[in-house]
């Protein structure tokens, strides 16, 4: 019986290597599809974001007051002279492999300071809620009509909403030159404030 | 003489071949790809954050599982999940869960179960979920995790791998 199928398969032997790398690759394939890959790629964007605010939103007005003193000789009365109750508020989402930060300016935009005095403003450290690379205050400033800045080295980061949250704001109203005080006078004034690229 | 040593080694390979050829091998075809509504990733209030997380508001990935064999009806199977290149540790991250059983296939009704709660995909390879025989335009949902400001802009490219494995 061997024999005979010997024979047998060797009088078809050419045909049969003929077809010898067609069986061999079905094989391979089929051993590689016994598990099956997928790639999915996506990309996902990011926007840059530079957003400012003080808080409290709605009540960013604050009233800042020289009055007399109460004894011959001595300096105006500076009691009700200052105010922390304002904070800034940030967002900022830089580009990535971006080596430059952001700052905010200040300036005023609307009204005179009155003659005589000065109004000076000072940011604290930051304070808060939130994450990222936070700005650092510049010092105190006397604010003009110039733009002045107050925060620099903002990274990506946002400072949390609503006060305690950011940095306070401290003002301060302070005589420069008493010859030139007049104390009937009242000034509003209007202060704008700015984050841009450095 | 040489023939007759040979014919061992082709009555072995063609026996291979056969097992082989026979062996169950289930495919797995992914169409389509994650839709975000990335006007969620605005901020309307200076101090806020992006919202944490972006989802898809429904599945546009499909995923469908068949077999190479045409007539096999209960094989079972596996898909993992993993992603490629694995971004920072405090980079955005995907999470995926199967928000749908899909269809009856060719290959008989088969059925599916598990990865209907959001999983985070990492560079481990992990069961996302399992299976039973041939099934079509099983629907998945992606969602988008550790969203911020502080992270850096631009885009963020994300590779994930799905592979499906027989299983007893």
């Amino acid at each position: 019986m061997m024999r005979t199928l010997t024979k047998w398969l060797l009088r078809h032997c050419k045909w049969v290597w003929a077809v010898w790398p067609l069986l061999m690759g079905p094989a391979e394939i089929s051993g590689q599809s016994f598990s099956s890959r997928q790639l999915l790629n996506f990309t996902v964007q990011i926007p840059e974001i530079a957003l400012i605010d003080i808080e409290p939103g709605g009540a960013a007005n604050i009233n800042l007051t020289l009055s007399s003193p109460t004894e011959a000789g001595r300096e105006m009365n500076t009691a009700i002279a200052s105010d922390n109750s304002l904070w800034l508020n940030y967002s900022s989402s830089l580009a990535a492999g971006r080596t430059t930060t952001r700052k905010v300016n200040v300036q005023i935009s609307g009204g005179e300071v009155p003659a005589g005095a000065s109004i000076r403003l000072s940011a604290s450290r930051y304070l808060g809620s939130g994450k990222g690379t936070f700005g650092q205050p510049s010092g105190t400033i006397t604010l003009s009509n110039s733009p002045q800045t107050l925060i620099s080295g903002i990274g990506g980061c946002f400072t949390g909403d609503g006060i305690n949250n950011g940095h306070q704001l401290n003002f301060s109203l302070v005589v420069s030159d008493y010859s030139l005080l007049d104390l009937a006078q009242s000034s509003t004034l209007r202060l704008t404030y700015t984050i841009t690229d450095n | 003489m040489k023939k007759i040593l040979l014919l061992p080694i082709l009555f072995l390979t063609v026996a291979v071949y056969s097992s082989l050829a026979q062996t169950p091998g289930a495919q797995l075809y992914v169409e389509g790809s994650p839709q975000f509504n990335f006007s969620q990733l605005t901020i309307t209030e200076a101090g806020n954050d992006f919202s944490a997380t972006v989802e898809e508001s429904q599945s546009n990935v499909l995923f469908s599982v068949s077999h190479i064999d045409r007539n096999a009806k209960n094989f079972n199977w596996e898909i993992q999940m993993s992603v490629n290149d694995l971004p920072g540790a405090n980079s955005p991250f995907v999470e995926i869960r199967r928000t749908g059983d899909g269809e009856r296939s060719t290959q008989g009704s088969g059925h599916v179960q598990g990865g209907k709660t959001y999983q985070r995909v990492d560079a481990t390879p992990r069961t996302f979920f399992t299976g039973r025989g041939g099934r079509a335009n099983i629907p998945v949902m992606f969602r988008l995790g550790n969203l911020s400001a502080a992270q850096p802009a631009g885009s963020n490219y994300f590779s994930i791998v799905f592979t499906i494995i027989d299983t007893k």
